[in-house]
């Protein structure tokens, strides 16, 4: 891993909150070509973790991503350096349109915008799915895990509950089988 | 004068609860709203609307427009820090602990039940955008019709941003900029 400057740090985040739309959760594919695959910070598999992480402590999930990849990076001021560099966009943005707001809205071609964004922020997210698929659901528990996070979030249980429960599972998992599991760890 | 820093010290309490992302946020901006009569509640519903239009995580968008309706840039700017401050403090200390711990057994276990529940999380972001912009599960419910189910324009989008994001995978933020540029140009 080599040495980002902070700078550059937040300069990346700058540009990943600019392109954020609908949430935080389109933001694993612009960290995965900045940090994974430009940089070299961090893995995919620790991206991963990151964002499972971001779902169960206080904070936004997008602001807690970037605190872990920046601190991955380069300490306490790597995860300063994350937050303010993704953060800085949506206040400056909110800033400057706070006066003629309500013009704004109601402009069909706005919404319209708006609508087109939210499809393509669904690619996104289709493509870290396929991205996160091959060393997320890999063998029978962690398939069962998945259908279980997914049927639980359709029944609307907070993801708070989901994380840690699934988390416990894992745990669970190694205790009850020991052996199984260090078995596929040789195989891998 | 005041009312900033209450405003401040009311985000940061929320900051350090609001677990799971930006819309988490919302029934304490209802709570704000009863107890101290800032802002009203039809403000809340254009907040999140202006919220999701702008880049950024909407947390912070939400945290900006709030803190200008009560102190202007500086009561903004104060409540953002404030509102950022618990998480930047918990996920320092995770970081912390997860760089001493990574090769220990129980959290690589832990793990091994997060990242299927992680992708899970993701893919259900993503079918709830999917429902309101390319399919419209509700409306179909109530009058059978497969275009009220379906919107055919929004389809085709959806399969092009496909085809481009697979070929775009180093520069996702191409993608979001097309999306902008088809949004001005194309009504869906």
């Amino acid at each position: 891993m080599k040495k980002i400057s902070l700078l550059k740090l937040f300069w990346i985040f700058f540009k990943i909150g600019l392109v954020l739309f609908g949430g935080g959760y389109a933001i694993l594919p612009f960290l995965k070509a900045e940090m994974v695959e430009k940089e070299n910070i961090c893995t995919m598999e620790e991206l991963t973790d990151y964002y499972a992480l971001s779902q169960c402590f206080p904070g936004l999930v997008a602001g807690n991503v970037s605190m872990l990849t920046g601190y991955k990076a380069r300490g306490v001021l790597g995860a300063f350096s994350a937050v303010f560099g993704v953060c800085l966009p949506a206040f400056l943005s909110i800033a400057a349109i706070f006066a003629f707001l309500s013009a704004i809205t109601h402009f069909s071609v706005v919404q319209n915008i708006f609508h087109v964004l939210d499809i393509a922020v669904c690619i996104l997210i289709v493509l870290t799915v396929l991205e996160l698929w091959e060393f997320s659901v890999y063998d029978k528990f962690t398939t069962f895990i998945f259908i279980y996070a997914i049927v639980l979030s359709i029944f609307h249980i907070s993801p708070f509950i989901v994380v840690i429960t699934a988390g416990i599972l894992g745990l669970f998992r190694h205790f009850a089988f020991p052996k199984k599991n260090e078995k596929e760890k040789a195989d891998e | 004068m005041n009312s900033i820093f209450i405003l401040a010290f009311e985000y940061m309490k929320i900051g350090a609860v609001a677990i799971g992302g930006g819309y988490t946020v919302i029934p304490f901006l209802y709570y704000l709203v009863d107890k101290y009569k800032w802002f009203n509640v039809s403000e809340i519903t254009q907040m999140i609307a202006v919220s999701n239009l702008t880049p950024g995580p909407i947390g912070i968008n939400m945290a900006t427009f709030v803190g200008l309706k009560v102190g202007g840039l500086i009561g903004a700017a104060l409540t953002t820090v404030a509102f950022m401050l618990p998480s930047f403090i918990i996920i320092c200390l995770l970081s912390k602990f997860l760089k001493k711990n990574s090769e220990n057994k129980i959290i690589s276990n832990i793990m091994y039940g997060l990242r299927p529940a992680a992708v899970a999380l993701i893919s259900y972001a993503g079918l709830k955008i999917m429902n309101t912009t390319v399919f419209n599960l509700t409306k179909f419910k109530q009058t059978h019709q497969f275009f009220d189910f379906i919107s055919l324009k929004a389809f085709i989008l959806l399969i092009l941003f496909f085809i481009a994001g697979l070929r775009l995978r180093k520069n996702p933020m191409i993608l979001i900029a097309a999306a902008i540029v088809i949004g001005i140009f194309f009504t869906l």
